[in-house]
């Protein structure tokens, strides 16, 4: 391990390994919201006490200092992101952008849309702002049953659907 | 009990027991929160608050023979639930002290009571708000009613106590305010402004009162944020402007009643996710009573709060 390492980082790297999902699941597995209002420690517990009320949230961390809430999902099952923003509205404070992180399968609909297919809840991602480079790689993924796990901002649409930017992704085998 | 009041000259030193007890239980608090009054205190659909204060009175400094002196012990109990993400409900319950020491014609005497004083149930409305990263606005109308829980008729062996040293005054005392707040991840501002109509029991009627209050918390520690939720410590300075109408006794204004009076009072708050403990020491830098009253030396304050 580099000298120069922070407790921090340290600490982060493990959680994560310990919280990505085995390659069978199909999940959004990690889901970030800014939580916007929020300015001091005393108003986190009520926001923070309903987030954990979340169906398949296992745990809550808050940044005070990004004003971000990250849910950590029980392992193997996974979270409705339409319950999240409402919960922000119900503590009191303003959902701001969403950021997940999700495996599943790529596939095409009906109008030739990329499609994140998540396991577990019946919540498709419907993936926006794709370049021609990606939609290539994409399109190779949906001939195969590998899962491909995809980090992003997801957004909801005015027909209710929610559409996922990918800022990155990578094939799990 | 008008002559006794004329002999022993209460009306007005008492006055000011009514008025500590009107910073106390009229101001209820999504953010830290002031210390001086309760109507900022923040809390969430579902959740509570329970606020525990100990605050204590002096007045002293009387020219007259009487040489009186009032101290003034106030434990109230404060708590809050969030109804729904708007609408919370405060329940100010009191427990009192109140000494009076005074020169009579028989010596040195103590009159007082202690027990449960009149209870106040205040409802808050957030009617606007306003949230970015990191800061908030709101501003919220609220609405209160103080009921006569308290022993409104003690006697001691001078006679019945004059009506500002019992424990309550009697008299249903509705009161409407608005309160606005403005905190950022460094800093916030509170401000109240309240009317307190007060209504006749046992011939006697409190002058009506109008207050507003300011709260400025400052984040002294830690200097810069890391990950994580930390302890903050704020450092805080807090006004309390407060005017009162002249009483009424048997329907005669009193002459020697009511006036203004400003407070500032420096205090400290240590906030976590879970409490908050903090202290403010009050001090009168204005007091422009009508005719002849007691005045208030100073009024210190230590507060405990809990979310659950």
């Amino acid at each position: 391990m580099r000298k120069g390492l922070s407790l921090i980082q340290i600490v982060l790297v493990a959680i994560t390994v310990f919280l990505t999902p085995s390659l069978a699941q199909a999940q959004i597995y990690s889901l970030s919201v800014v939580v916007e209002g929020m300015s001091c420690p005393f108003c986190v517990y009520g926001v923070e006490k309903k987030l954990k009320k979340v169906e398949g949230v296992k745990s809550v961390i808050i940044s005070m200092k990004d004003g971000v809430a990250t849910l950590i999902v029980k392992e193997g099952q996974s979270i409705n992101i339409n319950q999240v923003p409402a919960v922000v509205r119900d503590s009191g404070f303003t959902p701001g952008m969403i950021k997940i992180a999700a495996v599943g399968k790529i596939k095409v609909d009906e109008k030739q849309r990329f499609v994140l297919l998540i396991h577990g809840v019946e919540q498709n991602l419907i993936l926006s702002g794709l370049k021609d480079t990606v939609k290539e790689n994409l399109l190779s993924y949906t001939k195969s049953e590998n899962l491909v796990e995809i980090h992003g901002t997801v957004n909801k649409q005015p027909d209710e659907a929610w559409t996922l930017s990918p800022d990155h992704y990578f094939v799990k085998n | 009990m008008t002559l006794l009041y004329k002999k022993v000259n209460y009306k007005i030193l008492f006055q000011w027991i009514f008025i500590i007890m009107v910073v106390i239980e009229t101001t209820p608090s999504l953010f830290a929160g002031p210390i001086t009054f309760n109507t900022a205190m923040p809390v969430t659909e579902g959740v509570g608050i329970l606020r525990i204060q100990s605050i204590y009175s002096q007045s002293t400094r009387d020219p007259s023979p009487q040489d009186r002196e009032l101290n003034v012990l106030a434990f109230p109990i404060v708590g809050v639930y969030g109804l729904t993400r708007d609408l919370a409900v405060f329940g100010i319950i009191p427990i009192l002290d109140k000494k009076l020491d005074v020169n009579t014609s028989t010596g040195r005497e103590t009159r007082g009571d202690n027990g449960l004083g009149d209870i106040t149930f205040i409802a808050r409305y957030t009617a606007w708000e306003r949230d970015r990263p990191g800061q908030l606005i709101r501003i919220a109308p609220f609405a209160g009613i103080k009921m006569p829980t308290g022993e409104d008729n003690k006697k001691d062996s001078l006679g019945r106590l004059p009506q500002p040293l019992q424990l309550g005054s009697g008299s249903w005392d509705p009161s409407l305010g608005v309160v606005a707040t403005w905190a950022t991840l460094w800093m916030e501002i509170d401000t109240s402004a309240s009317y307190k109509f007060n209504t006749e029991a046992n011939n006697f009627r409190f002058g009506d009162v109008a207050q507003l209050d300011l709260s400025y918390q400052h984040r002294v520690w830690p200097r810069t944020l890391d990950m994580g939720v930390p302890a903050f410590v704020y450092g805080v300075l807090e006004s309390n402007l407060i005017w009162q109408d002249q009483n009424e006794v048997s329907r005669m204004e009193d002459k020697d009643s009511g006036g203004i009076t400003w407070f500032l009072g420096p205090g400290i708050q240590f906030v976590t996710k879970r409490l908050v403990v903090e202290a403010a020491v009050q001090f009168p830098v204005l007091q422009d009573l009508n005719g002849d009253a007691l005045k208030n030396d100073f009024t210190g304050i230590l507060s405990l709060r809990v979310n659950f």
